[in-house]
């Protein structure tokens, strides 16, 4: 993953949920976007 | 014989071959363009997309006129159709469009050559129309596309009985029509002919109609085109079909025989690969008739590319389409690729179909676990503004990341609602991400949003 620029709807919610900014979390999605998956593997991951 | 020059020249006019000509003389490639046919636009434009929408609506509207009207408080008398008017309508539409292709490449300077093309060599094609021309190109695009596929033991005559083209031009509604194949080029034709007041019994081998599309939605078409007049009979093989006098006799394997004024024969497509010269190159196809090509849409031979029906794959015209602009891109250097996952595929019969991503049967298959939102239209207000009711729209995203896998409508402008979905998919998103955009109310468009936001539970129309 590359640094986001942009994250998607779900992706948004779920980085202010965790505390998170775009900045912290790879983005898989096309053209850089940070999908919602990716901030759920990033969480998981962290967890672990 | 004359012999001209090009950079790329195209074989074929259709969908796949208009597109890559056009996108090639943007990118400033000097052009040109062969097709057999008097207009250009291919299958899709002459005698398979157009027309046939053309027809559908033309037929949906008298039968809403006949059956729908009264709901309105909307009183008809007399009501009747004119075959002859809709079918110059048809005609009209088709040369507009087709007329659009010709003023295109004279804007953009794509030289067409009207008549056969075949391969001389692997940079040369012949072609054998009013002035016979040898056409020399640093690279050739093969765009020949397909043709209905026949069948030994139904004896087509081209009149009573017919493919897909046959049962655009009928000369008279038939009494009786028998449709041979249940996919989707026969249920839209039985549509129009149903409509039109014919006797309609449509014949597949299968023990479903339309594979390929998701099985519930399926299911959920044959029972309202069944409710519609279509007398739909699945697992019945045809014997052979074949005409007596006016008469059309089709029998089934085991079973009765039946008679018709015309029979359609649509079971399918293959492609059109014979007679245009690929063994005077060394070129072959496989055992169909497809040509093969690698990523870059380049066949065994270095200057030579195909695209479109001839390689196979989903035959559709937006599918054609794309792999034109992809494989010409690449052409010139361009890295842009192509998302055979992300292909929408839409039935024009009412109610509409439209698909894109995975069935169920595939996740299922493919052992994924994913989650089902639905909506029906009945929990939409705009549904019912329109006298639309009937119809769902079905979401399936992945069950650990919400990823959307595949979304299946069935209903009213599902063809047009099923744009949001392939866009959403193309950009990654997951079914939150689709229940997080703001749809326009009241629109048939909420009922996707609705399907979304069923996927996590927490549909706000629906229980």
């Amino acid at each position: 993953g590359q640094a986001a620029t942009f994250a998607m709807p779900a992706a948004k919610r779920l980085l202010e949920e965790h505390g998170l900014s775009a900045s912290q979390v790879p983005a898989s999605g096309p053209g850089g976007r940070l999908l919602k998956e990716d901030v759920l593997t990033f969480v998981r991951n962290r967890g672990n | 014989m004359k012999t001209v020059r090009h950079e790329l020249v195209v074989l074929g006019g259709g969908p796949a071959g208009y597109v890559a000509a056009l996108r090639a003389a943007q990118l400033g490639i000097d052009v040109a363009c062969i097709d057999e046919n008097n207009q250009f636009g291919g299958t899709c434009l002459r005698v398979g997309c157009i027309p046939s929408k053309a027809l559908l609506e033309s037929s949906h509207l008298y039968h809403e006129a006949k059956h729908g009207f009264s709901a309105h408080g909307i009183k008809l008398d007399g009501l009747q159709f004119d075959l002859d008017a809709m079918m110059t309508r048809k005609k009209k539409i088709v040369d507009t469009l087709t007329g659009g292709i010709d003023m295109l490449f004279k804007k953009r300077g794509v030289t067409p050559y009207r008549g056969r093309g075949k391969f001389k060599d692997n940079e040369t094609i012949q072609v054998d129309g009013d002035e016979p021309v040898l056409v020399q190109a640093d690279q050739i695009l093969v765009c020949t596309g397909s043709r209905p596929a026949r069948l030994s033991f139904i004896e087509e005559d081209g009149d009573r009985i017919g493919n897909s083209t046959t049962a655009l031009s009928f000369p008279d509604v038939p009494e009786r029509l028998i449709v041979i194949g249940g996919g989707y080029i026969g249920l839209e034709m039985s549509s129009v002919w149903n409509r039109l007041g014919s006797k309609v019994i449509v014949l597949e081998a299968l023990d479903r109609i339309m594979p390929g599309i998701d099985g519930e939605v399926a299911q959920l078409a044959h029972r309202t085109l069944k409710k519609q007049g279509l007398d739909i009979r699945t697992s019945t093989f045809v014997d052979s079909a074949k005409r007596e006098g006016d008469e059309c006799v089709v029998k089934i394997k085991g079973g009765e025989t039946l008679r018709a004024d015309r029979v359609l024969l649509a079971t399918g497509r293959t492609p059109a690969t014979d007679n245009i010269g690929l063994e005077a190159i060394g070129l072959e196809t496989d055992k169909r008739g497809f040509i093969s090509v690698n990523e870059e849409f380049q066949t065994s031979l270095e200057s030579v590319y195909a695209i479109g029906d001839c390689i196979g794959g989903a035959m559709l015209a937006h599918k054609a389409m794309e792999e034109a602009i992809v494989c010409v891109e690449r052409m010139v250097g361009m890295k842009s690729h192509m998302n055979y996952d992300v292909i929408p595929a839409v039935v024009y019969t009412h109610p509409e179909i439209g698909m894109v991503g995975q069935t169920e049967e595939q996740l299922k298959e493919a052992g994924i676990e994913y989650k089902k939102g639905i909506c029906p239209f009945g929990a939409n207000g705009r549904a019912h503004t329109l006298g639309e009711s009937d119809g769902r729209v079905k979401i399936l995203a992945d069950a650990k990341t919400d990823r959307v896998l595949g979304v299946h409508i069935i209903g009213a402008r599902a063809g047009d609602l099923i744009a949001e979905a392939a866009t959403a998919m193309e950009f990654g998103a997951s079914s939150e991400d689709i229940a997080r955009t703001c749809h326009a109310h009241p629109t048939l468009s909420e009922a996707v949003h609705e399907a979304a936001l069923a996927v996590a539970g927490r549909a706000i129309h629906t229980v």
